[in-house]
């Protein structure tokens, strides 16, 4: 199937200020997005792309709508997987997908009833900065963050995605930095990361995987750490998880040292 | 990668310190591009005998280290002396390209010196591990306009939308996006696109009542925001205003805004719609435009 896309003009109709509390009711109220065809006065609001996508859809199973978070973001960069970053970028085929194709997993996920920011947040892109919303909105989030952590070299290439996705807080903390467009530099730090843990280590606390991410961007102030190998940066990165958990045990003496 | 004019355990040559005497780096960077891809081209231009040593026994690499934050693009290019050239599909990247170009440690160097070092370093050696920074050169962004995207084509850089609430009455102009947005009162906004798309002759009349005063608006703000003049040229309408005005041999930029007759440069980029669409009145009063539709 080709995806739908909404138009730039649509999509600043949807968002602006003064109508996002219309249509936020709209949402809440309306059992699908036939409103849509109303407010535009079109019955056919969307447009067609040139995207293929093989046609799926989202989990809408758990009883915690968080919990599909990975399995969707697989099953949408398994459909989606063949997409240029730039088109990856592109707010029209989000927000087509968003009001279109996916509008009744959106409203699983992120029902505006539920969360005061939920509609601007994640159904729109609020013009935070271009890299934040694109990690944000709820579907282009899902798509990269895939993205960022799909490993063609593993027998399982979403090994690190499912890793990543219990631990969110990590995820979040690395797709700003910039060295996270690294592909030897994220997967090796991940890598590092969910063998640290496989090992026996603890990277529950805060301290531990926020140490490991600045400690890389330290490492990427002295050096030019996109010339280390993976496995290069996976044995730095496992060795300073040591490390800080050694520093962290209850009883260390050690002090903080580069 | 955003170079900071940092601090680093051993010298480092740059054009922000004085670590190294009578010496010099930079690539320079020469950029084709097509529709589908660019081509950047680099000639690395080193002034130091000890660094030069370095690269032809390969201890030490020319590096250009190149990044699109927001596609997450990012790739190193290691650069022979004689220069190398390569080429990126358009596709990977989108809005800002920068380009880092450095000479780095190919492996752990024991003992390093330069007879070139600040004699504050007087006889000093230093032990480099692998991708130790030694050079630093000109940062280079390069700014990705797709040709076929809407740059130059004045009127796509507004966006006309409705204001779906029947109370809101006032028109809103929102110049803080990559285009200027018109949100116009639901009654207001169906008149206009009616005419807009169906009555060519009152098209310049309506350019001139909504475009051209919202266009001048958005230009005394670029020309009245002093330290902030930067955020205009991030924004896209922005950019695409100077491009277009490079097309009437105009130069639209922070030396030149100042002295910028806004409404001259409004009409000038709308083709005179103010003149054309009072010189169209009497066909759209004759034809029933303006106010003939319900």
């Amino acid at each position: 199937m080709k995806i739908d896309i909404l138009s730039d003009e649509r999509i600043d109709t949807l968002a602006t200020k003064e109508n996002q509390k219309t249509i936020e009711a709209l949402i809440q109220t309306s059992p699908n997005n036939e409103w849509l065809k109303d407010i535009f006065r079109d019955e056919h609001p969307f447009s067609s792309s040139k995207i293929e996508m093989n046609d799926f859809e989202m989990d809408m199973s758990a009883p915690n709508p968080e919990d599909t978070d990975c399995e969707n973001a697989k099953r949408l960069y398994e459909a989606l997987k063949h997409i240029p970053e730039s088109t990856a970028c592109d707010v029209r085929l989000w927000e087509g997908l968003t009001f279109g194709k996916f509008y009744d997993y959106m409203k699983y996920r992120y029902n505006p009833a539920n969360q005061k920011n939920y509609f601007r947040a994640r159904w729109l892109f609020p013009g935070e900065g271009k890299k934040r919303d694109l990690f944000r909105q709820g579907l282009s989030m899902l798509w990269w963050y895939a993205y960022l952590t799909y490993d063609e070299t593993q027998a399982n290439p979403y090994e690190l995605t499912e890793f990543c996705f219990k631990h969110k807080d990590f995820l979040i903390s690395i797709y700003m930095r910039s060295y996270s467009g690294s592909k030897n530099v994220r997967l090796g730090l991940i890598q590092a990361l969910r063998d640290f843990e496989r090992d026996g280590g603890s990277i529950e606390k805060k301290e531990v995987y926020n140490g490991v991410v600045k400690y890389i961007s330290f490492l990427g102030g002295a050096y030019l750490i996109d010339l280390y190998t993976r496995e290069e940066i996976y044995e730095k990165a496992y060795n300073e998880l040591n490390r800080i958990s050694a520093e962290l045990a209850p009883n260390s003496t050690k002090r903080f040292t580069l | 990668m955003h170079i900071k004019a940092k601090l680093y355990p051993y010298p480092v040559l740059t054009s922000f310190n004085n670590d190294y005497l009578d010496s010099s780096f930079d690539i320079s960077v020469e950029d084709e591009k097509s529709e589908k891809e660019i081509t950047l081209k680099f000639s690395p231009e080193l002034k130091n005998e000890g660094l030069k040593a370095l690269i032809d026994s390969g201890e030490a690499l020319f590096v250009v280290h190149i990044e699109c934050s927001y596609t997450s693009f990012r790739r190193i290019v290691k650069v022979p002396i004689g220069g190398a050239s390569i080429s990126i599909s358009a596709n990977q990247i989108a809005e800002l390209l920068n380009i880092c170009p450095f000479i780095v440690a190919a492996g752990d160097l024991f003992g390093y010196s330069n007879k070139n070092f600040n004699p504050e370093y007087d006889g000093a050696t230093f032990d480099l591990e692998k991708g130790s920074i030694m050079a630093i050169g000109i940062e280079k962004a390069y700014r990705i306009e797709k040709e076929d995207d809407e740059v130059a084509n004045i009127p796509s850089i507004f966006s006309v939308t409705e204001i779906i609430d029947k109370q809101q009455t006032d028109i809103i102009i929102d110049y803080t996006g990559d285009k200027i947005g018109i949100r116009l009162p639901s009654d207001v906004y169906r008149k206009f696109v009616t005419q807009n798309s169906n009555n060519p002759n009152a098209q310049p009349v309506l350019h001139a009542m909504l475009i051209i005063p919202a266009l001048i608006k958005c230009l005394e703000d670029v020309k009245h925001s002093g330290a902030d003049y930067y955020q205009y040229e991030e924004r896209r309408w922005f950019r695409s205003i100077q491009k277009a005005a490079k097309k009437i041999n105009l130069e639209v930029n922070e030396s030149t805004i100042s002295s910028i007759d806004t409404f001259e440069l409004a009409e000038k980029l709308m083709h005179n719609t103010t003149s054309n669409g009072i010189k169209n009145l009497s066909k759209v009063a004759v034809e029933g435009g303006i106010g003939g539709e319900n």
